[in-house]
């Protein structure tokens, strides 16, 4: 893995994921190909690390595994299957993936390898619906990353939160699985609501793209959208999910310092981490 | 000044136009561009080689070898007459003065609109000048950089019936512009070292054409005082209130400046003979002027303006005409200091919408779109969704 020069996340440690143990393996994947609207979020995991250097330590246990290699010449499709063979290795190791991003497309990988193991409800932050057409053989990207999730068949249900703005259509029905929950709707949804919407028997994978965040406190990324969600909201949906669902892999995405202001956005989506770290 | 087309008659010589050009050129065929217009065709190279023969002056009937105004070459050179390509000797040697530049994308991709009678709805000008404002220096690049952030939420037509699929309103769960047509008529020419005057006298020229079939007129500035050509169309047609919304400080004395700037745009708007009150709606925490009907100038709180809207039974076409400005520069962004009066999305979202219940929209401004300031990726997407959302106001039925 790469990522040597940079700090580890929560000052973990530095480990493989060869290595055996518990709690969080942090995999960084510095990659941006599958963002057709803007180059930058490459440079998310070393920012993410370095804003949460002013965090304290979080409960949970976890370790820093660096970031993927390659990832720099790769096209999304190599990104792809080098997170899924470092997520393999976290897993087998007993650890659980804590991904940093990289564009929204690279989620593909880490659930594609969990859904194989037992089944799991994916959760999606998201100001969009990630949900464009695809077919066999198009190229990988970020705007029809969860619509592929969905056809994983390990993958039961999906739960869309933050789904907001002026799109082509109503995409507020993404399918059998899916129950999207629009920003506005957010706003009035108490953590109990939440859970109702999230069988207690499945494993869930929580993927956060930052624009979920309203833009003028989180503006540091590609595709924004007005009037996002608080980020105390989403820090107290996922103290409840973590506190009260099994927890099996989590990543914070679309983070771009390029965009950035102050490093703001960045030291969000490291609170946003945290919030996971400290609860499980 | 917009007609280009020479006198056809197949005995009348004609002179090639000195403003045309060749962009491409090959065995089957040329692209022709006629720079004073922006006029672009694709024509035959056969038809190519018979309109050079105009290099000098000659008639028609020279060239084409016939006097059948049927005939095909003929009814080619009447057309290319039409375009402007062919003049009558001496007509062109004054060029006519182009008054728009063609953007390199246009509003949310939206069709191109030429200089006449817009068939569209609604119809965009750009106003890249922003010398009306200290303040708003760099915002004569808003137009080019929010047509750029509007292709990630593109205007398209059903492929079947070509009726404009408009946009769905997560938020209201409802659509947006449904069957509303789109056309950009590019950006108004600002010519270095230009007062003002003419280039404003430019876009009400400008306006006036592509608005003639009653196209909805929209432009993008630009400073505040860009607003001024637009609302001096609107109220050519009749009785307008003006309402805009930003962070207008309490400058009264600033209105009788002769100068057209942002600050001086409410005592100009005001002279106008049918502007009939102008009410600049500002950030809830500032101080406000309170509803005052016999006042033609307010001030009103954001809050306040939404309260205070008439709750209107009548048909929409009976209802008072206004025109609505969005300066986008009073939005709340991270960057701004804490203690900067500014509205929410929320907010302005909100009182769009009521105007449009309450009031006929005849006109839109958006202004103070400046791509320099930082969260500019968030400053435009929320720019673009305001725009729509007033547009939307204007013409979905309530």
């Amino acid at each position: 893995m790469d990522g040597g020069a940079h700090p580890t996340l929560f000052g973990w440690g530095s480990a493989s994921t060869a290595g055996r143990g518990s709690g969080f393996c942090v995999i960084g994947v510095p990659a941006d190909h599958g963002n057709g609207v803007s180059r930058g979020a490459a440079r998310g995991p070393a920012s993410v690390r370095r804003a949460a250097r002013l965090l304290p330590v979080p409960r949970g246990a976890g370790v820093d595994a660096g970031d993927v290699p390659g990832c720099r010449a790769a096209d999304p499709e190599t990104v792809l299957s080098r997170l899924a063979e470092a997520t393999c290795e976290a897993v087998d190791g007993g650890f659980r993936p804590l991904i940093i991003g990289g564009d929204h497309s690279i989620t593909f990988a880490p659930v594609s390898v969990l859904q194989q193991r037992r089944d799991i409800g994916v959760v999606w932050f998201d100001a969009h619906t990630d949900f464009s057409p695809w077919v066999e053989g198009q190229g990988h990207s970020h705007k029809q990353v969860l619509r592929r999730i969905e056809t994983l068949p390990g993958v039961k249900r999906v739960l869309q939160i933050g789904y907001r703005g002026l799109t082509a259509g109503d995409e507020r029905h993404l399918g059998d699985k899916a129950t999207v929950v629009t920003s506005e709707a957010a706003r009035y949804l108490t953590t109990a609501e939440l859970l109702e919407l999230m069988p207690h028997d499945l494993d869930w994978y929580v993927s956060i793209d930052i624009d979920a965040i309203d833009p003028f406190h989180a503006p540091g990324t590609s595709a924004p959208v007005p009037d996002g969600m608080e980020p105390s909201t989403v820090r107290e949906f996922l103290a409840a999910i973590v506190g009260a669902r099994r927890v099996v892999g989590a990543d914070v995405v679309e983070v771009n310092p390029r965009l950035d202001v102050d490093d703001i956005t960045s030291a969000i989506a490291a609170r946003l981490l945290w919030t996971i770290a400290d609860g499980l | 000044m917009m007609d280009t087309d020479a006198s056809f008659s197949p005995d009348v010589p004609l002179v090639l136009s000195p403003w045309m050009s060749v962009e491409q050129l090959d065995d089957s065929a040329a692209t022709i561009f006629l720079s004073s217009d922006g006029t672009r065709l694709r024509i035959p190279r056969s038809l190519h080689r018979l309109l050079l023969r105009f290099a000098t002056a000659t008639s028609p009937h020279e060239v084409c070898g016939t006097s059948d105004p049927t005939a095909p070459a003929m009814r080619a050179m009447a057309q290319l007459a039409a375009k402007g390509f062919l003049a009558t000797p001496g007509s062109a040697a004054v060029p006519p003065a182009r008054v728009v530049w063609d953007p390199p994308v246009r509003m949310f991709d939206a069709p191109a609109q030429k200089l006449r009678a817009a068939q569209a709805d609604i119809v965009f000008l750009g106003m890249p000048w922003d010398f009306g404002s200290y303040t708003a220096a760099g915002a004569r690049r808003g137009p080019s950089a929010l047509r750029e952030a509007s292709l990630q939420i593109l205007y398209g037509l059903d492929r079947l019936t070509g009726r404009p699929l408009g946009w769905f309103d997560a938020d209201r769960r409802c659509p947006v512009l449904t069957g509303v047509s789109l056309a950009d008529a590019g950006d108004i020419v600002v010519n270095h070292g230009e007062r003002h005057a003419a280039v404003f006298a430019r876009a009400s020229e400008v306006l006036a054409t592509v608005t003639r079939d009653g196209a909805l007129p929209v432009s993008i500035g630009g400073d505040a005082s860009t607003a001024y050509p637009v609302i001096e169309l609107a109220q050519r047609a009749g009785p307008l209130d003006v309402m805009r919304i930003g962070r207008a400080p309490r400058e009264p004395r600033a209105f009788d400046a002769p100068r057209l700037t942002a600050e001086s745009l409410p005592g100009h708007a005001l002279s106008l003979p049918n502007v009939e009150r102008y009410v600049d709606v500002i950030p809830a925490v500032m101080q406000g002027d309170g509803i005052d009907g016999a006042q033609r100038y307010v001030r009103v709180a954001v809050d306040g303006a939404v309260a205070a809207m008439p709750t209107s039974q009548v048909l929409p076409q009976e209802r008072r005409r206004v025109h609505v400005g969005i300066d986008i520069d009073s939005l709340a962004k991270a960057s701004d200091s804490p203690s900067l009066p500014s509205h929410t999305y929320a907010e302005i979202h909100a009182l769009l919408l009521a105007i449009g219940r309450s009031y006929r929209i005849v006109s839109v401004d958006l202004c103070g779109a400046d791509p320099g300031v930082a969260c500019w990726g968030g400053v435009a997407m929320t720019a673009l969704h305001l725009l729509l959302t007033a547009l939307g106001a204007a013409k979905d039925p309530v």
